[in-house]
């Protein structure tokens, strides 16, 4: 497997302009919300990357803006060595046959006057391939098989209202996948179906990667699948990655406090494993006005004076495991009792 | 209390029937938490608001009993029971607090109004006194009792529901999928506040949700819905670490976990099924890796299996043995 | 956002819409010299007036007479503005309407006589508002109670029936139902006046006076009511029956909250902000008149003046009533504004109203 990253995100930069009020639009007094402040990461041919964090961290817009959904504000996107953050129409119609999203709501992602088959096929028109009748049909059904909806016939021309949240899902990533794209943005393709059913869609995105060496970013507020699926992973916090790298690496040792807190906080399907306490108060703080310094440090447990002034950068403390923390270490040597036993898997004791 | 063959049914136009509840039996007892587990179309939300008669007019209880401290309160008429089971007795969490606060009205005054409506004697002070104590309890500053819903946060939002379902110190609070649509640290932290606000008040708890992983850990009874039946039910731990139904064990196989990568995951064929016109068999029969012939011949019965625990599955003894 | 700040910001955002939309009347008007002209040729005809009436010039010669009736037309047209240009007059136009100077009318008159069109508007608005406002705010309240009603048990008889009624008698033309009642009540069963607004000769004692214009507003007010409260009835049951929906409802079941507290104190609480809007938009509206309708039953309102002014082609009086309308219809708005921020609390910190 070569080792040259499909995707590479310098500096990633998207703010939204939130301006309310004529007074303050006239008077040019702007207000920004920073939903993505500055990112890197890589992915590499046939691997999953996983952007996980609570809402309104900026993963899903990462994931839109990576695929000029909607306009960086700053940075560079390198996909096969091009930088398509600033690409104009043919080029960008082009990236698009090569890059392409799933989305998270089943029952919007699919145009309900279109049929199974004409929503598959549509891209074909778009992309002005021109095929016959008979070619487009047999890739419908070949994409259909491979989604695993068979037999292909029984479900070539239904409407997304005769299908199942999970067939339409599938139907989904058929859409997304008929013109062989290198690269998909999974933005949580299975939170809004039923558990049964989710393995199914987890796996077959990950079958198809291996068959067709595709990489993807998974966006997702489950931490439980992203250990499932992902190679690599990055933890975002109100705009930026806070804990970086190998996935098992991180699960196995997190550094970060919002990593720890988060893992703590995930339940898991053992009675034997009990809720405890987790160390940290209060929500999401506002993404519009943020305070010099660490963006955790007002809910973090470990918080000193330094991380009130000083922004601490992604440093890398194992081989391919990075952390925004300036106590990362310290942190190790006394972690809070409750967060870590959590973590291990052993019972916490109340 | 004590569910014995709850079945309630939605009524579509025409003959036809939604079996949404259909013979479920149940017992809740004091300073327990019971979970019902099950996908969506299950039939938990459905028991949820048939054990407090708010039903829509298009719903219909067909048969059965729910027994609280030996009354049986579907039998009651209306006015006693909403004088003195609704909220008093039982109350509720909802699903999503988005809207479940009326949003022209303050906070603390829908929390006050279950007081006044309950109490004839308390004044309108007194209320919102104690509606103020209630949000402190749950760890909401008293002086956003003059807000509005649309100031609070999810997580508070949801919070303030909980205050106000205690307001009148029931027995039971149902809570339906209190932390779907919160965050993963939010959903912990209201968790725990229920967990220890019922441990506190020696309350018991019926906890819905189609999260598995929520219910592992906070039930000490766990009830698995499929299609409108419970088809397993027993002690958390026995239904979790071994299960003896193909649904509860697909389920527990299809679900990853954070704790540890798993190798594969298998999911579970096929989806939940239309509950219109159900047929005459097992209803997991067409998506069950252990379905034989026999199991569409009939809705199978719950089975004792030992300890406690009773199995919907005519193979269960079978493949799995009983205790 | 404070809710006076709240208030401030959206008074200084509707008068400037007013201001702009007194300038968009006052370019259309005049920006085609119709007005021009018709001042001049006033000018022209009270020269003219001027002239024959003064027995002094009746011994000068043509040529001298000519010469001095263009000097006071000039006079005369300098002290209106019209030897400048349209657009230098437009700020003097606009300050005159700002404080309701609008100059006389052409033709129209006022029972009084007066030729001002601020008193000629002064006679009549009143009673376009005594009719039609009230009839306005009569179908609401009694659309909302039938709503109400209709809401408690949807899809039931009751409900069904008021829902064809109101269907029905929303389609049917008010001044097709006034024809209607006119001929029934007013030829056949001669139990109300055919129209107008007072008996004549009109009767000087105040209370009688009163008693008379009651009683020849009834039927008008009983066509406006027949026509208009099926629609508030069925839009008042569906916005209630959009509300039921809410989650919130059925908390407030489960807290064992009694059917009308669950109806009164919560689901028309929330439905209020946007009942109100429907009620102070259709204030305003029946503050305009209905043109045709005034007609038909003969009463001297907005209505009926507008006709009039259209058909004489009297341009000052049709500029002023449109302004006023405009006016009224900016001040009713800006009173919206503020009832709905207080019953609507998510408006005044500019949440979104989806919560």
């Amino acid at each position: 497997m070569s080792s040259q990253p499909v995707l590479r995100v310098e500096g990633l930069v998207k703010w939204f302009d939130v301006t309310h009020g004529l007074m303050d639009m006239v008077l040019g007094k702007h207000i920004f919300s920073r939903a993505v402040d500055g990112i890197d990461f890589e992915i590499e041919t046939g691997h999953v990357f996983s952007l996980v964090g609570e809402s309104g961290c900026g993963k899903t817009t990462t994931g839109r803006t990576i695929l000029r959904l909607t306009e960086p504000t700053r940075g560079k996107i390198w996909f096969s060595g091009f930088d398509v953050a600033s690409l104009k129409d043919g080029k960008l119609k082009e990236y698009r046959k090569q890059a392409q999203m799933v989305f998270q709501d089943p029952y919007q992602s699919l145009n309900p006057r279109q049929t199974v088959f004409a929503g598959i096929a549509e891209p074909f028109a778009i992309h002005g391939l021109r095929l016959s009748s008979e070619q487009e049909y047999d890739s419908v059904s070949k994409a259909l098989e491979e989604v695993q909806l068979r037999p292909p016939e029984e479900f070539i021309f239904r409407y997304p209202h005769e299908l199942s949240g999970g067939q339409r899902q599938r139907v989904a990533i058929a859409r997304a996948l008929v013109l062989n794209p290198k690269f998909i943005v999974a933005d949580e393709p299975v939170s809004m179906l039923d558990m049964s059913v989710r393995a199914g869609i987890l796996n077959l995105l990950a079958s198809f990667m291996k068959k067709h060496n595709i990489s993807i970013l998974f966006v997702t507020h489950d931490l439980a699948v992203a250990r499932y699926i992902s190679d690599n992973m990055g933890v975002m916090y109100l705009g930026k990655i806070v804990e970086q790298g190998i996935s098992e690496r991180i699960f196995q040792r997190p550094l970060h406090p919002y990593t720890q807190a988060l893992i703590a906080a995930v339940p898991v399907p053992d009675p034997r494993h009990k809720i405890g306490a987790i160390p940290i108060a209060g929500e999401i703080s506002s993404s519009i006005n943020i305070h010099p310094g660490c963006r955790f440090h007002p809910r973090c447990p470990y918080a000193k004076p330094l991380c009130k002034d000083q922004e601490p950068p992604l440093r890398e403390l194992e081989r391919d495991h990075l952390v925004a923390c300036h106590f990362a270490e310290t942190i190790e040597q006394a972690p809070c009792d409750n967060m870590l036993r959590s973590v291990s898997g052993r019972e916490s004791s109340e | 209390m004590d569910v014995k063959n709850l079945c309630m049914y939605y009524d579509l136009l025409g003959d036809r029937y939604v079996k949404a509840v259909d013979n479920v039996s149940l017992e809740l007892h004091a300073g327990e938490t019971l979970g019902i587990v099950g996908e969506s179309g299950c039939g938990k939300s459905s028991m949820a608001i048939t054990l407090l008669r708010l039903l829509p007019s298009n719903a219909k209880i067909m048969g059965g009993k729910v027994s609280l401290h030996g009354e049986d309160i579907l039998a009651l008429p209306e006015a006693k029971l909403r004088r003195d089971v609704r909220w008093k007795k039982i109350s509720m969490v909802f699903q999503g607090a988005m809207n479940s606060f009326n949003p022209v009205i303050k906070v603390g005054d829908q929390l006050a109004e279950t007081l006044l409506s309950h109490d004839g004697k308390a004044t309108k002070k007194e209320a919102i006194e104690r509606a103020r104590e209630l949000l402190d309890l749950v760890g909401i500053e008293g002086s956003k009792a003059d807000h509005y819903p649309h100031e609070f946060s999810g997580g508070m939002k949801q919070r303030a529901m909980i205050a106000m379902a205690l307001s009148l110190n029931p027995e039971i609070v149902i809570a339906d999928e209190p932390t779907t649509a919160l965050d993963v640290i939010v959903q912990a932290q209201v968790l725990k506040l229920l967990k220890d606000l019922k441990e506190e008040r020696d309350m018991s708890l019926i906890l819905i949700s189609h999260d598995i992983s929520i219910i592992a850990e906070m039930s000490d009874d766990v009830a698995v819905m499929y299609a409108g039946h419970i088809v397993e039910y027993g002690e958390s731990k026995s239904v979790f670490l071994d299960s003896r139904h193909p649904y509860t064990k697909g389920l527990l196989e299809a679900v990853p976990s954070v704790k540890a990568r798993k190798q594969k995951l298998e999911s579970i064929p096929g989806a939940p099924p239309n509950l219109i016109g159900m047929p005459d068999a097992c209803r997991f029969a067409d998506r069950c890796k252990y379905a034989i012939e026999r199991c569409r011949q009939g809705d199978p019965p719950l089975e004792d299996v030992g300890d406690g625990r009773v199995v919907a599955c005519i193979r269960s003894k079978e493949l799995w043995g009983a205790s | 956002m404070s809710f006076f700040s709240y208030l401030v910001k959206r008074t200084v955002v509707l008068a400037a819409t007013l201001i702009l939309v007194l300038l968009a009347t006052i370019m259309v008007a005049g920006g085609f010299g119709i007005v021009d002209r018709v001042a001049e040729s006033a000018i022209r005809q009270d020269v003219n007036m001027m002239m024959r009436n003064n027995p002094n010039l009746a011994r000068l010669t043509e040529a001298e007479r000519l010469q001095i009736m263009q000097t006071l037309i000039d006079e005369q047209r300098r002290a209106a503005g019209l030897d400048k240009p349209f657009i230098e007059r437009v700020p003097k136009y606009l300050l005159q309407a700002l404080s309701w100077d609008f100059g006389k009318a052409l033709y129209l008159r006022s029972s009084s006589g007066s030729s001002l069109v601020s008193d000629i508007i002064a006679e009549v608005l009143p009673r376009t508002v005594l009719l039609f406002t009230t009839g306005a705010l009569l179908s609401a309240l009694v659309g909302i109670a039938l709503g109400l009603l209709m809401a408690r048990k949807p899809l039931g008889l009751f409900d069904r029936v008021m829902t064809a009624f109101a269907v029905v008698s929303n389609s049917m033309p008010l001044w097709w139902v006034g024809m209607l009642l006119i001929l029934l009540l007013a030829f056949t069963l001669k139990v109300l006046p055919a129209g107008g607004f007072v008996s004549v000769p009109v009767p000087s004692d105040p209370v009688a006076y009163a008693f008379d214009v009651l009683h020849h507003m009834m039927l008008p007010l009983i066509a406006v009511v027949l026509v208009s409260f099926g629609g508030w009835a069925y839009t008042v049951r569906s916005l209630l029956l959009d509300t039921f929906q809410q989650d919130f409802i059925l908390v407030a079941r489960a807290k064992g909250l009694s059917e009308s507290d669950v109806m009164y104190r919560h689901a028309l609480r929330a439905t209020a902000p946007p009942i109100v809007t429907l009620l102070l938009l259709s204030i305003v509206g029946s503050m305009g008149g209905a043109i045709i309708s005034e007609v038909v039953f003969n009463w001297a309102g907005m209505g009926r003046l507008f006709a009039n002014a259209v058909s004489f082609q009297d341009v000052p009086v049709i500029i002023a009533e449109t302004y006023v309308f405009s006016f009224l219809y900016v001040a009713v708005f800006l009173v919206l504004e503020i009832l709905y921020g207080l019953l609507d609390p998510r408006v005044r910190t500019g949440a979104s109203v989806q919560g």
